[in-house]
């Protein structure tokens, strides 16, 4: 059964559906927020908030995007939301969470990039690591980012690509960048 | 002239693509194939390579903690079994991770269990084999959409069947010979006490009294 059945089913008040739905989308969702929030406390608090949010709303949901779509929007509102709450102010929060690795070394290394990153990814605005994590960790056209945010394709376009350059400049300017592979 | 994403077209003034270029093809390579001049550049080329590690980076996936994940799951359900649709939702907010640990999620989880399959559980599913535990439609279907104390529910048929258990544990046992029961201080089985006239009774009672005892 795909999305649309399983929200017909869970606008019904199937609530089997929509633990269906919850399992389709849960790791997905939760790994964008986690990359978007740089937490993964707060992703996790922030997703479940999201599918109870979904739940609730479903009667407003009129299906002119796809459920992962408005799934998404609900919870990138979030998101933005907590950033803005000093309770949720723990920039250390991914730090000791294992990431597990072939390797101590490449275990360090690796963490000590992506901690990198993450703190450079909080530095964006708003808009900009919505958009880099849609595109690069949900792999979404901008058509769909578009909507999730709530603007245009291009602009989001533009966004991307200004969050790139900006990412990109600090990333190699502090001698992270590795052997390049060649082409 | 500007291009989709607010940069100047075309290659830098000593002939090299422009970063936004190199992140343009890498972003939407699109039918074209790579800019030509990637091909006989290896400067270029280099800048191409960081680009894409760094989109690589920012795609990996995050670390990963599926038992909370699965804590989670039990959590939502939980909550959507015990709100209907259209309910306020910060009455249904639970406990944050961050502030109370993982324990909630995992009750919550147990709960939820206990919910969607614990009916199933004592009954074999039409043509599976004995025992299997399976989750049947109906049993989440027939779920009651308003507001439920569900810690409540869940303990109470949870402290039920433990009673039955204790209940059952006790009837099974060895029950032995009967121990004589005294009445307290009279060296007097308590049922022939009981027997005795009231004043019987006082009488030794009062004989008690005036003993003393070398403890």
């Amino acid at each position: 059964m795909g999305d649309d059945e399983l929200v017909a089913e869970a606008r019904r008040g199937n609530a089997r559906a929509f633990g269906r739905l919850v399992e389709l989308h849960q790791p997905r969702l939760y790994g964008m927020l986690a990359k978007m929030t740089g937490d993964s406390e707060l992703a996790l608090d922030l997703s479940q908030e999201a599918f109870i949010r979904a739940w609730q709303g479903l009667e407003g949901f009129e299906g002119r995007a796809t459920f992962s779509t408005w799934l998404y929007r609900i919870a990138v509102r979030l998101a933005y939301d907590a950033r803005r709450d000093p309770r949720h102010d723990d920039p250390d929060a991914l730090a000791g969470i294992a990431d597990p690795a072939p390797g101590p070394d490449a275990h360090l290394d690796r963490s000590a990039e992506a901690e990198d990153l993450r703190r450079r990814i909080e530095t964006l605005p708003d808009m900009q690591r919505a958009v880099v994590t849609l595109r690069t960790y949900n792999d979404l056209p901008y058509r769909e980012i578009a909507t999730i945010l709530e603007t245009s394709e291009n602009s989001a376009r533009v966004s991307f690509h200004h969050a790139i350059m900006r990412l990109k400049e600090g990333y190699l300017r502090d001698g992270r960048r590795q052997e390049a592979p060649t082409r | 002239m500007n291009d989709s994403h607010g940069n100047e077209e075309g290659p830098t003034m000593d002939g090299h693509l422009t970063d936004d270029e190199i992140l343009a093809w890498l972003d939407e390579p699109g039918e074209a194939g790579p800019p030509e001049h990637l091909a006989e550049c290896l400067a270029c080329r280099e800048r191409a390579a960081d680009t894409e590690k760094l989109l690589a980076a920012l795609g990996a996936d995050p670390p990963a903690i599926p038992e909370a994940l699965a804590a989670q799951r039990g959590r939502v359900m939980a909550a959507v079994a015990a709100r209907p649709r259209g309910s306020k939702v910060t009455a249904i907010r639970g406990p944050s991770i961050r502030r109370y640990g993982w324990m909630p999620l995992a009750a919550a989880a147990v709960i939820a269990g206990l919910l969607l399959l614990g009916r199933d559980a004592t009954e074999p599913p039409a043509g599976g084999p004995a025992g299997t535990v399976t989750t049947r439609p109906e049993v989440l279907e027939a779920i009651d959409p308003a507001p439920l104390p569900v810690v409540a529910e869940a303990d109470r048929a949870a402290e039920e069947a433990y009673a039955v258990e204790i209940d059952a544990a006790l009837a099974a046992l060895d029950p032995g010979p009967a121990v004589p029961t005294y009445a307290f201080g009279t060296g007097v089985l308590a049922e022939e006490f009981a027997a005795l006239s009231v004043e019987d009774q006082n009488a030794i009672l009062a004989e008690m009294s005036d003993m003393t005892f070398d403890l």
